[in-house]
């Protein structure tokens, strides 16, 4: 018995590829790809306002509903569908569309310009374009409610395997109003007092039931303002993790896996970014620009 | 919003037994059913007698809260409807109409943030006259009574020529089209979104291009400082309702923010931190007072690089 347990049941190549197979990954753009995203995991994008933030979900969707290659033509994409949930309802469709467009030509391009002699019959680009679209899924929500019954509807009706990407552009953005909720009172001790603990239990517990069954990745922004009274301590020991105010409730601080902190680098230009990991703690700071073809690495431009 | 009590008259499933079974896990409406773990709900139905009756009634919740977010569109059908619905209303001046891509998109917040007399509300009258003009409805809330009826006068008659007799018809037209509505303080802003959020969707006739909110920091700004959680509160409120009706309505919404001294003499917008996140467009104004030329520079757009600008001038 003992050596049946000794005894490998499958070998390094078997298992490589088990694992790659059931734990896809999923990389950020670069030059923001030093840690890659698996299977349950949650990534909360950190960064004040117009911090590109937005852009790097986008670039990210372009690249997940892109498949890997049609009839020959590599397109480097994940080919797995995304979930867009826009909680600040500021989203815009063209840009996404501008990019996936601009992505199918450059790898027709790429693929012409290998295979100079063979002549290629390309997946016809408005087909392609259309089925990237379709796997493309969004919806926006004006208050909490809306998100958690989103989300409780998700949980319901979500059966189809493969791994979805859910998407939710600003995690934060109805805290002001669900803070002031509070201070109602419920009327009955038996009720639960809705409020902002209350509310983001219930978004965890539903996020929670999402990823258990299925395969998802979860990639979140959250918008932050600068620390209104920067006390002393955290002057001299929290750098620059301190710059920026917390203000989600423990429940989903302790929920998040991975987290990125990008911010302009400039705050009157507005053309160049940095990016540090703060959840693995990496202390090398990334800095890239944002234009027409996506998120570029400022050193390598 | 949804007390329980109420969904018994049309939901043959959610009974007098049902409401009582929810009653005793405190639930009472459809908001407390929201933050409850359904599944847990499942699991205590299941130790009573009339279990497939109560499970019945949660089906019915929850078919009943899918009607309450906005369904999910594929990124194609959200294309289609930015083509098709979400057109850019022309302000009536070329160097902003170029500098913005065709000028102020339906759909969008668009804020105008500038220091005083740096030609906010004068491009307002500008574009709402256009609209006025050419399109249809403009709601114009007006906080400071700056609200000049001589002035859109004058700009009508500016932009539509000069034969007296036909200017007078479309002027008339134009000045019909304007609805101007005079708050004083936040909540009677909230209100008046509200009736027209109301009258948008129960009049079929009645349809709005263009809502004009001038200026919207001092409707706030008074209500913000100190440890004063409800002003926060009450900006993302303002924000979520003029993004709404922006989307559902196909309108373009137009905020003007002014600006106050901050640290060191330097401006900055009254509306700070908390504001900045709610608009799709900002644009910042700025006058040269020898030429009485007008700037424009662009702080924040969805899909343009910031730091465009243009030059105008106001006749």
């Amino acid at each position: 018995m003992a050596k049946a347990w000794i005894n490998g049941n499958e070998n390094a190549r078997q298992m490589l590829s088990r694992v790659l197979k059931e734990r896809p990954l999923l990389h950020l753009p670069h030059p923001l790809h030093r840690v890659p995203l698996g299977v349950s995991n949650v990534l909360e994008i950190v960064g004040p306002t117009a911090s590109a933030k937005t852009e790097i979900l986008v670039q990210v969707a372009v690249n997940c509903i892109l498949p890997k290659n049609r009839k020959g033509v590599e397109y480097g994409g994940l080919e797995h569908p995304v979930l867009f949930l826009d909680l600040d309802c500021r989203f815009e469709i063209y840009r996404l569309s501008e990019c996936l467009k601009l992505k199918i030509t450059e790898a027709h391009r790429l693929h012409k310009t290998k295979d100079s002699r063979k002549r290629v019959d390309f997946y016809d680009e408005g087909d392609l374009f259309m089925e990237c679209m379709e796997r493309f899924r969004y919806t926006r929500c004006y208050d909490s409610f809306e998100f958690l019954s989103a989300l409780k509807v998700l949980n319901h009706k979500l059966t189809s395997t493969g791994v979805h990407v859910l998407m939710i552009d600003n995690i934060g953005a109805f805290h002001s109003i669900d803070r002031g909720f509070s201070s109602l009172p419920q009327g009955n001790p038996a009720r639960k007092n809705i409020g902002l603990q209350t509310m983001f239990e219930a978004v965890v517990q539903e996020m929670k039931k999402l990823l258990e069954p299925r395969s998802m990745i979860v990639l979140a922004t959250k918008t932050v303002t600068n620390q209104v009274k920067q006390s002393y301590s955290s002057r001299v020991s929290g750098g620059l993790k301190n710059l920026y105010r917390e203000y989600m409730p423990l429940t989903w601080q302790s929920f998040v896996t991975h987290r990125i902190l990008v911010r302009p680098l400039d705050e009157k230009t507005k053309v160049s970014y940095s990016a540090e990991w703060l959840l693995p703690g990496l202390s090398i700071s990334d800095e890239f620009v944002v234009c027409d073809t996506g998120i570029l690495d400022l050193l390598g431009r | 919003m949804g007390a329980l009590n109420y969904l018994t008259v049309e939901n043959a499933s959610i009974d007098a037994d049902f409401v009582q079974f929810c009653a005793s896990h405190g639930i009472f409406s459809v908001e407390d059913f929201l933050v409850h773990d359904v599944y847990v709900l499942v699991a205590s139905a299941e130790k009573l007698s009339n279990s497939d009756r109560l499970k019945q009634g949660i089906n019915q919740m929850l078919s009943i809260i899918e009607t309450w977010h906005q369904p999910w569109v594929s990124g194609q059908v959200l294309l289609e409807d930015r083509e098709q619905n979400k057109h850019c209303l022309s302000t009536g001046c070329k160097s902003f109409d170029m500098l913005l891509q065709g000028g102020l998109r339906v759909g969008h917040v668009t804020e105008f943030v500038g220091p005083s007399s740096s030609g906010k509300t004068q491009v307002c009258f500008q574009v709402a006259s256009n609209v006025a003009i050419k399109l249809g409805s403009v709601v114009f809330i007006d906080s400071g009574n700056s609200f000049s009826p001589t002035r859109i006068k004058q700009i009508v008659t500016r932009i539509s020529g000069s034969v007296e007799t036909w200017v007078h018809g479309i002027l008339q037209q134009a000045m019909r089209n304007i609805e101007c509505h005079a708050v004083f303080d936040v909540y009677a802003l909230l209100n008046v979104l509200q009736q027209l959020k109301s009258s948008l969707e129960s009049q079929a006739g009645y349809k709005v291009r263009l809502i004009i909110v001038d200026s919207v920091s001092s409707l706030i700004a008074p209500i913000l400082g100190g440890s004063n959680a409800q002003g926060h509160a009450l900006i993302a409120s303002v924000g979520y309702l003029l993004k709404k009706l922006a989307d559902r309505h196909n309108i373009a919404v137009l905020v003007t923010n002014h600006m106050v001294s901050g640290e060191g003499g330097t401006l900055k917008p009254a509306l700070g931190e908390s504001w900045k996140n709610i608009p799709h467009v900002r644009l910042q104004f700025s006058r040269d007072h020898a030429t009485n030329i007008y700037g424009v520079y662009i702080l924040k757009h969805p899909y343009m690089a910031s730091g465009g600008s243009a030059n105008f001038t106001i006749p």
